[in-house]
């Protein structure tokens, strides 16, 4: 379910005669929608499910996060050179179109291809980009991705099936999942304050979840905050990742709740709606940061100098570092911060509903039907 | 010592005009201060290469004077209002394209990083944008008769493409004394008519 779709008068009516939630509860769902936009859907993907919509699209599609494993090792660096040669065998043979918005995530993915595929084989490899990729990172651009790679302008990038049946996509999603990118507002106001316990000491936390984001209308208030973070503490008790300060409060909250709407929302950049469609998409449209590997990693290394540091240009330093010790950019390594690059131009869904069969439904064609099914996927 | 430069100029306040400081948020401080508002944000544009840079109009600070900041000074400043700032969370996306500080205050020592070597190309960068400034007019002037009186056997470059180069290898440069001899060498090598100006920009007297 496009959890936006939810806003709808008439989904709201549905909800309110159906659901077992309060109104004020609906309420406070619906800012967490608007805390949480950009990703078209919130779901629990391990622990105790403290959202009012069913999570079955976890097992179904195979989104759990792995077990937890405290004894994993492997450094960010090995992940990536790795990752390179997972997908060679998987595409067997297929091209490659790796979508680089000049962002950290994308560069990572484009350094990994340099260092693993020999020269004659980056034929294999186009790159999808549009001039903002190239502002943002263009030393980069000039040096490496324009003497070495075909060219696709992926400004209206369109996910058809023609597309799905030539190439595997990739993408650098769900890259902010892994490392947190909510806590950069907060790291920018309060640097000092990220590493305070999340149990002991919210209260720099509530202030802070009260005024909402800068992708907030407005800011979301006290109650709010209360209620997010009383309810994130259920599922957060209830699994057995450490989480102890304001950083990991927030990574836990993208790794958990967003994954799943950041691995669906670039179907709103496909065209062709079958089913047969979205099993392409599901098929050839590769996550590069979607693995077991990068999630153990992540649960392993919430650590200042990994992650993060008391400088917003220390987000994400680890892939910054990967990336450094390939091109030997002073400025990118030192002064790059997060900033939502995107190689493409998303657009809103087209879809509100997906059924088990992949069949997508909208309001405006479909409302009695997605209003029958509106309970069976309320908790 | 930044002063001893070719290309330093002070970048002092000017009465009654505004001065404006480039501010980088990862070192919290200016590297740059000049009341040329079309020269600040060609810099920001031609730097972007390298680093965000955000302008702030210093001379609106409550307790900004005249010869508080000037650029062998201006890594030593930041301003009190840094963390409100409402910075695009999208690549180039800006909410205030000046940013209005209320108070000016000491930026935190030691630095991040050391900044002389970015401040000596911001200064060669701002040297060459004046540069283009200057010639910009006249030769518009000049080329006004191309319309009717072409002249191909007499050259025929046009300013605009000689200083859309000029930014290029600025924008993409990474040692100072190669852009700095690569941009002397295209104008040298130029069949454009360049006047020498006969008076210095006011910021410098």
């Amino acid at each position: 379910m496009n959890h936006d779709s939810l806003k709808n008068p008439t989904a709201v009516d549905c909800i309110r005669h159906h659901s077992t939630y309060s109104q004020s509860d609906w309420d406070k769902f619906l800012r967490l929608i608007e805390f949480n936009s950009g990703t078209p859907a919130s779901y629990i993907r391990t622990g105790t499910n403290i959202l009012p919509v069913k999570n079955d699209i976890i097992t179904a599609l195979g989104w759990q996060i792995p077990v937890y494993d405290s004894t994993f090792s492997k450094s960010f660096s090995d992940i990536s050179d790795q990752r390179c040669q997972q997908l060679k065998t998987k595409a067997q043979g297929k091209p490659w179109l790796v979508l680089w918005s000049g962002g950290i995530d994308s560069t990572v993915i484009v350094t990994s291809i340099l260092k693993n595929f020999a020269p004659h084989e980056l034929s294999q490899v186009k790159i999808g980009c549009n001039k903002i990729s190239v502002y943002e990172n263009p030393h980069f651009f000039y040096k490496y991705i324009k003497p070495n790679f075909e060219l696709i302008n992926s400004a209206n990038l369109d996910f058809n099936d023609e597309l799905f049946k030539t190439h595997i996509v990739i993408d650098g999603e769900p890259a902010d999942q892994l490392f947190v990118s909510r806590a950069q507002d907060y790291l920018f106001k309060y640097p000092e304050s990220m590493t305070k316990n999340v149990r002991n000491e919210p209260d720099q936390l509530l202030e802070c979840l009260a005024e909402g984001t800068f992708d907030s209308l407005a800011p979301l208030g006290s109650k709010w905050a209360t209620w997010f973070y009383e309810t994130m503490m259920v599922n957060i008790d209830s699994v057995d990742v450490p989480i102890e300060n304001y950083h990991d409060f927030y990574w836990w909250y993208m790794f958990n709740v967003t994954w799943v709407g950041i691995k669906i929302r670039s179907l709103s950049c496909q065209t062709d709606n079958t089913q047969e469609s979205l099993q392409a998409y599901l098929d050839n449209f590769i996550h590069w940061f979607d693995t077991d590997d990068y999630q153990q990693w992540s649960m392993n290394n919430n650590t200042i100098g990994i992650k993060y540091g008391n400088n917003i240009a220390d987000y994400k330093l680890v892939a910054k570092q990967y990336i450094y010790e390939f091109d030997r950019n002073e400025w990118y390594f030192k002064f790059k911060t997060k900033k939502n690059s995107g190689s493409r131009i998303l657009k809103h869904p087209t879809w509100d509903c997906i059924l088990d069969d992949f069949t997508r439904l909208n309001w405006k064609d479909h409302t009695q039907e997605i209003l029958d099914l509106l309970p069976g996927h309320l908790v | 010592m930044i002063q001893n430069f070719k290309y330093f100029v002070w970048g002092s306040a000017i009465k009654n005009k505004p001065l404006y400081g480039l501010y980088n948020q990862v070192v919290d401080c200016f590297l740059l201060v000049t009341p040329d508002y079309y020269a600040a944000d060609k810099l920001k544009t031609i730097l972007s290469s390298r680093y965000e840079l955000l302008t702030v109009e210093l001379s609106l600070a409550d307790n900004f004077a005249l010869d508080l900041i000037d650029n062998t000074v201006c890594t030593q400043w930041s301003f009190k209002e840094k963390n409100q700032i409402k910075i695009g969370k999208l690549s180039f996306q800006s909410f205030e394209k000046i940013i209005r500080p209320k108070t000016l205050c000491a930026a935190q020592e030691p630095l991040r990083y050391e900044l002389e070597q970015e401040q000596e190309y911001a200064l060669m960068c701002q040297h060459w944008i004046n540069f283009i400034n200057q010639q910009k007019n006249f030769i518009d002037n000049i080329q006004k008769f191309n319309e009717f009186l072409p002249l191909p056997e007499l050259g025929t470059d046009t300013f605009s493409e000689l200083s859309a180069e000029i930014y290029r290898i600025m924008y993409l440069g990474e040692d100072l004394e190669q852009v700095d001899q690569h941009i002397a060498t295209l104008i040298e090598n130029n069949n454009l008519l360049f006047f020498t100006p006969v008076h210095l920009p006011d910021y410098e007297s």
